[in-house]
């Protein structure tokens, strides 16, 4: 069996999850390990996973990982370093990425040459992947569609619980949580409508996957307040603040909404008319996609640490496994794939080779 | 834009729809016809199809041979029963053949039906694919895409609920056996579907096959409920005591271990008892749920329907959700199989599945 040496960037969330996944998968072999973090370098890349020593150390110099020989990294990063994913292209190792990058196209041209120009220097592919973006607002509704003849709409729904996200930063200052609505309305959070372009850009591989032109997307974001408030992980949502966000992004096409996808955030059930209530949701996270037209089609995907009955439910752990391992189980398929920037409309069907044991 | 040429072998339900398809598309183009039965002989294929305006210039032939010497892409076969013959010559005369009708991993069953459609595609230069709503869409692409966010699978079950009491088509009766007695199944009176067996067999070992897994057994069993009273169906008359619903059970192990189960509950009423489908557990006549138990475990419920906003229906009366699904499973392959490599192709050897929108 041919193998594919893996190089993996960060060790958050995700990132500690594919660790993981590389060690599982029989197609590839941890080769390298790089971080920010001074205080984990040096650290073995198991230890740090929480499973057992891989043998592999952490480090964080950024140019010994360039000269090293691997067929791909595996960039986890929180955020998209455009020029370090450039470098580690034209070094001749291929990116899976969960930071960005699914739909280069939708930033630009110049994103688009930047990255083509490093992957023709490397004779390497870059490929951005996730669970939402990456699964439920783009390969679902696409693969969904090849049922169709004709199609009206698509309606994405996500739905997440943040009580247990322990990230004060994301729950409190971004999405505004426990804060008043004038307050987050006046003061937006300056890294709000740039995480938010992530969902654009699946409108706008979805519109391209299914041959029609993308007029532009509209944002609107919708506040839930809390009558009785609640304390979550991160921190205190006092009664009268905010307790859910509804973000929707509308493709319009043909002057009309073709796409919608509707992020539903909560992190109390007390909202009231149009919010979920407690009984309203089995899970942390859910999705739906419906299509309306020829024939209508309904897809509900969820995903826990298992459907067996009464049993114990891990919270934010598989929406993780789950973003990690889009990315890892593409690895061989990006590395096969001719050189550029590969979308999933560009590769093949991937799935979770070797997976099933 | 260069069209694909199409041929359609094949005007059941699912082929009217698929015809209806390739007729609107604008990237397909109709090259020949060929249907089963005389009433449609010689009839121009709009005609054929219904509700297409004008004429489409191609008439419809029973003449296999003309239709082999016909120039095209592509076919697309939607007879209910695969004739191996008829897709091996097919393929060798250059066309890249779709089908919804079995054979989706002949070397389960078969390794000399695999070796004759391999050389076919060999001396054509062409390749071959099935598909469908399920077996297909349901219960190979939607697990494969799922299995895409695994770390590891410990086992993978698909359930398909299917109300059968709408379906108009005689066969409900006839070849599947509703309505049939216990004495019918005593005595081995029922046809035994080995067709529909193979399929889903066939579907199993496809699936097992995109994970890179090789099952050692594909084991299937069937069970009945019988009708508590008398009732009448879109098919015909259920008599008290016949069979009112069935349950398969399709079983692919590894290792002597159960990994891949499949459950189709067909059933012609909603009050069959407990561990069958009761009324209000789909929004139409289908449900499938694929669910993978692993790190981590995932689920998704499918549920076509005519409309989820209050459409009304309109149009054809043959018209049934997962019976379009089925057709436009293989209309939108058409392209992607015309560009794919020649051979025998699964879902997991093409890009990501995808339909088009339709001008409107």
């Amino acid at each position: 069996m041919k193998k594919y040496r893996v190089i993996h960037y960060a060790t958050g969330g995700a990132g500690k999850q594919a660790i993981r996944g590389i060690a599982a998968h029989p197609q590839l072999e941890l080769v390298g390990l790089l971080v920010h973090d001074k205080a984990k370098v040096g650290r073995d890349a198991g230890e740090l996973a929480g499973i057992g020593a891989l043998g592999i150390a952490a480090t964080d110099d950024v140019d010994a990982i360039l000269a090293m020989d691997a067929d791909c990294v595996s960039y986890m990063a929180l955020w998209n370093d455009v020029d370090l994913v450039c470098r580690m292209l034209a070094s001749g190792k291929n990116v899976v990425s969960t930071a960005g990058l699914l739909y280069p196209k939708f930033f630009g041209q110049e994103l688009v040459d930047r990255l083509e120009t490093a992957c023709r220097e490397g004779g390497t592919s870059v490929h951005g992947t996730g669970i939402n973006p990456g699964f439920s607002g783009e390969v679902l509704p696409l693969t969904m569609s090849v049922l169709s003849r004709r199609i009206e709409h698509i309606f994405v729904q996500e739905f997440a619980d943040f009580r247990t996200y322990d990230s004060p930063e994301v729950n409190h200052a971004m999405l505004g949580f426990g804060r008043r609505i004038e307050d987050m309305r006046a003061n937006k959070h300056p890294n709000f409508d740039p995480a938010m372009q992530f969902f654009h850009q699946s409108i706008a591989m979805v519109a391209d996957g299914l041959g029609v032109a993308l007029e532009r997307i509209e944002q609107t974001e919708t506040y839930g307040i809390t009558p009785r408030g609640a304390t979550i992980v991160s921190g205190e949502v006092p009664p009268g603040t905010i307790g859910g966000i509804k973000t929707r992004f509308s493709g319009i096409v043909g002057g009309r909404p073709l796409m919608v996808i509707e992020l539903t955030w909560v992190a109390t059930y007390d909202m009231g008319e149009g919010w979920p209530g407690p009984d309203d949701a089995s899970n942390d996270t859910q999705w739906s996609v419906t299509i309306e037209g020829e024939p209508s089609l309904r897809c509900t995907f969820e995903q826990a640490s298992t459907f067996a009955e009464g049993a114990v439910q891990a919270h934010t752990e598989p929406a993780m496994v789950c973003t990690a391992m889009h990315a890892v189980n593409a690895i061989p398929y990006v590395c096969d794939a001719a050189p550029g920037i590969r979308t999933f409309l560009d590769l093949p069907l991937m799935a979770g080779r070797y997976a099933l044991r | 834009m260069t069209k694909t040429r199409v041929i359609l072998c094949g005007t059941g339900v699912a082929g009217r729809q698929a015809l209806r398809a390739i007729l609107d598309r604008a990237d397909l183009q109709l090259a020949g016809l060929l249907v089963h039965g005389e009433a449609h002989e010689g009839r121009d294929a709009a005609e054929v199809a219904g509700e297409v305006h004008g004429a489409s210039g191609v008439i419809a032939t029973r003449d296999f041979d003309a239709i082999v010497r016909t120039q095209a892409d592509a076919v697309c076969y939607m007879l209910l029963l695969p004739d191996i013959d008829q897709i091996c010559t097919l393929l060798a005369s250059g066309k890249n053949v779709v089908t919804t009708a079995g054979q989706m991993f002949p070397g389960w069953h078969s390794r000399l039906i695999e070796a004759r459609i391999d050389q076919a595609c060999r001396d054509g230069n062409s390749s071959f694919y099935v598909t469908g709503i399920n077996p297909g869409w349901a219960d190979e692409i939607l697990p494969l895409t799922m299995s895409a966010l695994s770390r590891d699978i410990r086992r993978v079950h698909i359930l398909e609920y299917a109300d059968c009491s709408k379906y108009p088509a005689p066969h409900i009766l006839s070849i599947m056996g509703f309505g049939r007695s216990a004495e019918d199944i005593r005595t081995g009176q029922l046809p035994d579907l080995a067709v529909m067996r193979e399929f889903f067999s066939q579907s199993l070992a496809a699936l097992a096959h995109g994970l890179r897994a090789e099952l050692d057994s594909i084991e299937d069993t069937r069970e009945y409920v019988f009708a508590p009273g008398a009732y009448d169906i879109a098919a015909g008359h259920i008599a008290r005591g016949t069979i009112a619903g069935q349950r398969w059970r399709w079983v692919g192990s590894l290792r002597g271990e159960p990994k891949i189960v499949q459950e189709t509950y067909w059933i012609t009423a909603f009050d069959l008892g407990e561990g069958w489908p009761a009324s209000g557990s789909m929004a139409d006549d289908t449900l499938w749920r694929a669910t993978l138990e692993g790190t981590p475990s995932l689920r998704c419920t499918f549920e076509p329907c005519h409309s989820f906003a209050g459409r009304a229906l309109q149009g054809a009366v043959d018209y049934n959700p997962s019976g379009l699904a089925t057709a436009m499973a293989a209309v939108n392959s058409l392209v992607p199989l015309c560009a794919a490599r020649p051979g025998l192709l699964t879902s997991a050897d093409l890009p990501l599945p995808r339909g088009a929108i339709a001008p409107a």
